[in-house]
């Protein structure tokens, strides 16, 4: 009776994971096969000198990529990209402060019924396509014909229009793009820190006499560490995978002073004819360099985050 | 005492709900100056507009030529509706061509005006290729989220819980997706769909794409179906029903509100997709987003035409948005609680 029980019960139990793979194979077959598989069939091409996506004579050549895009001609065009991306990055990160921690802090102090429209609007530029958004800076700021330049010049603010395609201004301006889109998702995740600390310690410390700042430093920065945290991965991340905006700014077309990282990875693998040098495993190579790192302080970030957290 | 620091309170209160006001205003404006541009003549772009500048008349002493120059109007069509034959030299004033075709003048600037006022509107709403690629962008991003909420439905139904150890490292492989970013894995994942699968300019290459599932979906479905009481399953399970039937009558009426959240944060990300139409679709197949991405080699310098693409491609996504954002609002806090 007993043994009939058990095997009945293991009958079950296989019987419900054959019901969990049924539910689960078909969307994790198309992810496994669409994001994790990806990085294992780059494996074997980053050892050949494939050229483009219909190459037949494919031949071994060992990690000689490696050594490549260290070399003249690819390093001219790798560590341009990778530097301007860097640099991107670091002027980005501190957006995701001027313009998301900022906004947090301001609608954390106000509880009328002006937050949710507040809120609405702020996240507006985040629902618009980058490319649309890219275009709109455009519209706005382009020498000759740009709406806010028009604006300022009548206005008689400034006597020069602001030229947003010189690469001084465009590597301020970008990023401030970027930051201005992102304003609204950034705010969310840190107002989300902001609302989870208890009320209770902050009334306390009011209590205490602690002034603002010091409010800031001991009670609302410590509390956030997991919404900075998760802010900073995505921004660090999303720096280098930055793509439509410079689309939208130019990058394929005539402007370079957009032209990321990424845009080198999709003129090389998919603009070929355009007099672009490099070959499809080089370019591989290069996004392995950049991203396999990138994705390890990515992991390692989080992993600290969710320690703090519990 | 404690009177004066409800003041200062009040005051500080104030002077943000200004600040914050003045911001809002400020990330209003781009999209008030675009649909503005949309209704301002590419010959008129070098002066400042605060609104849309008066509509301008159709001109019988403009020529022939210069209607295809400035406005890209189909002069072949044009002829044929206004039954005009034969060469005309571009130079030609439309004053003399309707004189020599014995057509009234009224007829001609009635046929024309509309496209000299609205050009931008009009050259972007009877184009083809225009419309064509907005209708494939609302079947595939409607059919990718019905298609991928179910299949993130399926995923959180057994995920929620975590009722096993394999299912957290599931879990966790979609968490991943959270930082690998498209540009990221573009290259192989084009090898994969392209060149393996002969998936290269199919729309289906981006169905796929766009219901492979995610961070996002996986954590809204997950974390819902967990909170659904068990007693419901196990009620199920005593009346003999199985594992589908469960799904198909208990949990997808139960999962409206968790859909409409995965709907309303996924349907901007498919829309907006650039980089993946790009890659996999040729220009005659482009999907809304790399199609405006083209339209400055299509209408170089018609900056009316290229905005007025632009407005159409946001439309929609502030429509949903705006209907939506309430679940916006509440899903955008609550996630960043949960990380």
């Amino acid at each position: 009776m007993k043994q009939q029980l058990k095997a009945s019960y293991k009958e079950r139990q296989r019987r419900e994971t054959a019901w969990d793979i049924a539910f689960l194979a078909p969307q994790f077959i198309i992810y496994f096969g669409l994001t994790i598989l990806p990085f294992i069939i780059a494996i074997p091409i980053l050892m050949t000198d494939q050229i483009g996506f219909i190459d037949t004579d494919i031949d071994f050549i060992g990690l000689q990529n490696f050594v490549n895009i260290f070399k003249s001609p690819m390093v001219d065009m790798f560590l341009p990209a990778v530097k301007k991306t860097a640099i991107f990055m670091l002027i980005n990160y501190s957006t995701v402060f001027i313009f998301g921690m900022t906004l947090a802090l301001l609608m954390y102090e106000i509880k009328s019924g002006l937050k949710k429209p507040l809120f609405t609007i702020i996240y507006v530029p985040y629902m618009i396509s980058g490319l649309g958004i890219g275009l709109i800076m455009l519209l706005l700021f382009a020498k000759d014909t740009g709406s806010v330049n028009l604006m300022l010049l009548k206005m008689g603010i400034i006597d020069k229009a602001i030229d947003i395609k010189d690469p001084g201004v465009s590597a301020w301006a970008f990023p401030l793009m970027i930051g201005w889109r992102y304003a609204g998702f950034n705010m969310a995740i840190f107002l989300g820190g902001l609302l989870s600390i208890p009320t209770e310690t902050i009334d306390a410390s009011r209590v205490d006499g602690a002034g603002y700042l010091q409010r800031l430093w001991h009670i609302y920065f410590p509390q956030m560490f997991s919404s900075i945290m998760i802010a900073t991965v995505i921004c660090l991340i999303g720096s280098w995978g930055v793509f439509d905006e410079a689309v939208g700014m130019g990058a394929l077309a005539a402007n370079k002073n957009v032209r990321f990282f990424s845009i080198l990875l999709y003129k090389i693998g998919f603009a070929g004819g355009t007099g672009q040098s490099g070959t499809l495993a080089e370019a591989l190579t290069m996004a392995m360099t950049v991203n396999v790192p990138l994705l390890t302080i990515g992991i390692l970030l989080s992993k600290l985050q969710k320690k703090r957290q519990f | 005492m404690g009177n004066e620091k409800t003041v200062k309170k009040k005051t500080s209160v104030i002077i943000i709900s200004v600040i914050l006001i003045l911001y809002s205003i400020m990330t209003l404006m781009p999209f008030y100056f675009l649909g503005v541009r949309s209704f301002v003549p590419t010959n008129k772009s070098a002066e400042f507009h605060l609104i849309p500048p008066k509509l301008e008349e159709f001109n019988m002493e403009s020529t022939y030529g210069n209607l295809a120059t400035f406005y890209n109007i189909d002069l072949s069509k044009a002829k044929k509706e206004l039954g005009l034959k034969g060469y005309i030299n571009p130079n030609t004033t439309w004053l003399q061509i309707s004189e020599e075709f014995n057509i009234p003048s009224e007829k001609v600037s009635e046929y024309f005006s509309p496209y000299i006022k609205y050009n931008g509107w009009i050259t972007i709403l009877t184009d083809n290729r225009i419309v064509r690629s907005l209708i494939m962008t609302v079947v595939l991003t409607v059919s990718s989220l019905v298609v991928g909420g179910l299949l993130a439905i399926a995923t959180g139904s057994v995920l929620a819980g975590f009722r096993k150890r394999w299912h957290s490292w599931i879990y966790g492989l979609y968490m991943l997706q959270m930082i690998i970013t498209p540009v990221m894995i573009i290259i192989p994942v084009y090898l994969i769909l392209g060149k393996y699968m002969g998936l290269a300019n199919t729309y289906f290459a981006l169905f796929l794409l766009f219901i492979k599932g995610g961070a996002i979906p996986v954590m809204i479905f997950t974390s819902f179906i967990a909170g659904i009481p068990s007693a419901l399953k196990e009620s199920v399970d005593i009346d003999g029903g199985s594992r589908l039937q469960y799904f198909f009558h208990v949990l997808l009426p139960l999962t409206k509100v968790p859909f409409a959240t995965f709907a309303a944060i996924t349907f901007p990300i498919i829309w907006n997709d650039l980089l993946q139409g790009l890659v996999f679709l040729k220009e005659d197949k482009f999907t809304l987003i790399p199609m405006i991405n083209s339209l400055q080699g299509t209408f170089t310098t018609n900056y009316q035409a290229i905005y007025a693409g632009l407005c159409l491609s946001i439309i929609p996504v502030l429509i949903i948005y705006l209907a939506f954002q309430n679940l916006f609002v509440r899903s955008a806090l609550s996630g960043a609680i949960k990380g």
